[in-house]
């Protein structure tokens, strides 16, 4: 079951395993990840999808062959981190730290960072050099974590929750600027957040993640494709039950069905034909686990 | 497109000094405005109260201290007197090198703990800064740059002090100034301060290498830590040492293991783990003043205890890197 790692994708795992006392953080977790893509990572609370963020950047031991960058994050971390960068938790800077030290710092440190557009996103902000941490409000303090991580060139980015605890209008504009400004074919995003919603037209592909598992891992492509959601009339209920639809809920009346792989000529029939949001295919998927 | 690892360092020293600058600058800086004001001021009323008396009166005829002071025949004693000011005056900031003891102490007890507590250890562990580079920015502080600190507000504490002195005399008809200013002496004694430097590096490492092995360690309550589990081994020693009449083996390990883990950071230390170092002391006779702290204490250096010490000060500071490196938050 030891199939080698993928040297063409930036993040390779196998057989990713992890015990936290008796319970399974990760349970032979395998998947890549090719350069290029913005990957959201979604899974509920407790399915071990902050232990393979973690595993990736090397601040977990763990059982199993994992190559980032063609690195492995136990042995090489240091040399990772040039070329890595993570936001693990968003407004967890330190209360003493002031925007004008934060950026000269990161400047001094960091060989990728641009210290150009980093104030160029302090300066769409209402950030102060002389401001201290101490002194901002949680978005504020997001800002400037987020200004310093854009500004880093590197070539794979760990978000884990970026946008908790920032208002809508800056939470559309950072996936915005991440898409335009910083994103480009030799980065790869990987992406954890529980506003799937807000993330799902960036992505370009999707893994969901249930008790340490990889319960679904496809381009969004392939998601389209896969999976169609089909408002189906009272007439064709059962002959639509008939096809073993993996979701169904009602919407004024109307029942609401999620099919995994059913032809779309065969369903066109039924009813009206949408793609499904990811968060119901989300929870879709989440409730077929269960069973 | 790389940065030398001497390049980062010195911006993670400039770091540590952001987050503690109360504690690092303003803390020995007030402390020496401080005692030069109290020293000036009580220079000035001891002055003042003598004044109000006469020294001696001979031949029903009053002579006054300046007078005596700048009599020929006063010549010895007066040389003997500047000379020991001169040699001696930068140990008037001794207050300040208690300080030191417990910066340094405090300094590291949350020096690997404070950003895992707030968790703005993974900010710093996004950077390209290993732990290593890290944890010695710290130990640098504590060994290095906080020393510095304290000795050169020390040496301008005791300037200003001996300033202070020389002109309160001055005021009063007694000249010191020009033959003060001849004595090299006066000049030794801040080099001979910052000579001691390596001797304190060598002395503190044991403490400054179990607190920050302790601050890497500890979830929580790191004071309770560092400081409970010695003194709950000096305690069951001495319960031990009693139990097995092994009392001189038990207050062996207690002054040469247990103490070193907590007092090395105080600047001369070496003379309460080796007392043995202070022979003229207990000779009788001798004062303070008279002994030669600058090589005495390099002498101390000669001790192996120093050079195990040190040693395993280094393993514990190595222990504190793998346990930053593997330790995991939240």
């Amino acid at each position: 079951m030891s199939e080698q790692l993928d040297k063409a994708s930036v993040i390779s795992a196998r057989g990713l395993c992890k015990q936290y006392g008796k319970q399974a953080a990760l349970d032979n977790l395998s998947f890549d990840i090719a350069p290029g893509r913005i990957v959201g990572l979604i899974g509920p609370n407790g399915s071990g999808k902050t232990t393979t963020l973690k595993a990736i950047l090397g601040l977990t031991g763990f059982e199993g062959e994992l190559s980032v960058l063609g690195r492995d994050p136990r042995l090489a971390r240091d040399a990772l981190m040039e070329d890595v960068c993570f936001i693990a938790d968003v407004a967890i800077l330190p209360g003493w730290l002031r925007v004008a030290d934060a950026v000269d710092f990161v400047a001094g440190v960091h060989p990728r960072f641009d210290r150009a557009k980093a104030e160029r996103y302090l300066a769409l902000t209402k950030l102060s050099p002389k401001m201290k941490v101490k002194a901002m409000s949680k978005g504020m303090v997001v800002q400037l974590h987020l200004a310093l991580v854009m500004a880093i060139d590197a070539k794979l980015l760990v978000l884990d929750e970026p946008t908790l605890g920032l208002d809508i209008l800056y939470r559309k504009q950072f996936y915005q600027n991440l898409l335009e400004d910083y994103f480009d074919e030799n980065k790869t995003i990987v992406i954890t957040t529980h506003q799937i919603e807000e993330v799902e037209h960036i992505l370009s592909d999707l893994m969901f993640i249930r008790d340490g598992k990889i319960v679904l891992a496809a381009t969004m492509e392939e998601v389209g494709e896969r999976y169609i959601e089909v408002m189906v009339g009272p007439q064709q209920l059962n002959a639509a039950r008939a096809l073993q639809p993996i979701n169904e809920r009602s919407v004024f009346g109307k029942s609401v069905m999620l099919f995994d792989g059913v032809n779309r000529a065969q369903l066109a029939v039924l009813g009206e034909l949408h793609t499904p949001s990811l968060a119901d295919l989300f929870v879709a998927t989440m409730k077929g686990a269960q069973q | 497109m790389s940065i030398s690892p001497v390049n980062k360092m010195k911006w993670l020293v400039r770091r540590e000094l952001w987050e503690h600058k109360g504690m690092l600058l303003w803390t020995p800086a007030v402390i020496g405005i401080v005692l030069t004001l109290l020293g000036t001021l009580l220079t000035m009323s001891t002055i003042a109260r003598t004044k109000t008396r006469t020294a001696l009166t001979v031949n029903g005829e009053e002579v006054s201290w300046s007078a005596i002071f700048n009599a020929p025949s006063f010549a010895r004693q007066k040389n003997e007197f500047i000379d020991a000011v001169a040699n001696n005056y930068a140990y008037l900031a001794a207050p300040l090198f208690l300080a030191l003891g417990f910066l340094v102490f405090f300094y590291c007890l949350s020096a690997l703990h404070d950003d895992r507590r707030d968790r703005s250890i993974l900010f710093w562990k996004s950077l390209p800064v290993s732990d290593l580079q890290t944890v010695l920015s710290k130990a640098a502080i504590a060994l290095l740059v906080a020393p510095v600190i304290v000795l050169a507000a020390a040496c301008l504490t005791s300037l200003a002090l001996l300033l202070g002195l020389a002109i309160v005399m001055e005021m009063n008809g007694i000249q010191v100034f020009g033959e003060l200013a001849t004595r090299p002496g006066l000049y030794l004694s801040p080099l001979r301060l910052f000579g001691l430097l390596p001797v304190y590096c060598l002395w503190a490492l044991p403490t400054v290498g179990w607190l920050l092995m302790v601050s890497s360690w500890a979830r929580g309550k790191v004071f309770l830590w560092a400081v409970g589990v010695p003194l709950l081994l000096a305690v069951l020693l001495v319960w031990g040492g009693e139990l097995a009449q092994l009392q001189a083996q038990a207050n062996w390990i207690q002054s040469k293991v247990i103490a070193r883990t907590m007092l090395g950071t105080l600047p001369g230390s070496w003379y309460l783990f080796e007392p043995a170092l202070l022979p003229q002391l207990h000779a009788g006779g001798a004062h303070m003043a008279q002994i030669d702290v600058f090589g005495n204490s390099w002498s101390s250096l000669g001790l192996p205890a120093a050079w195990l010490g040190a040693v395993a000060g280094a393993a514990m500071i190595w222990a504190a890197i793998r346990l930053r490196r593997w330790r995991e938050e939240g």
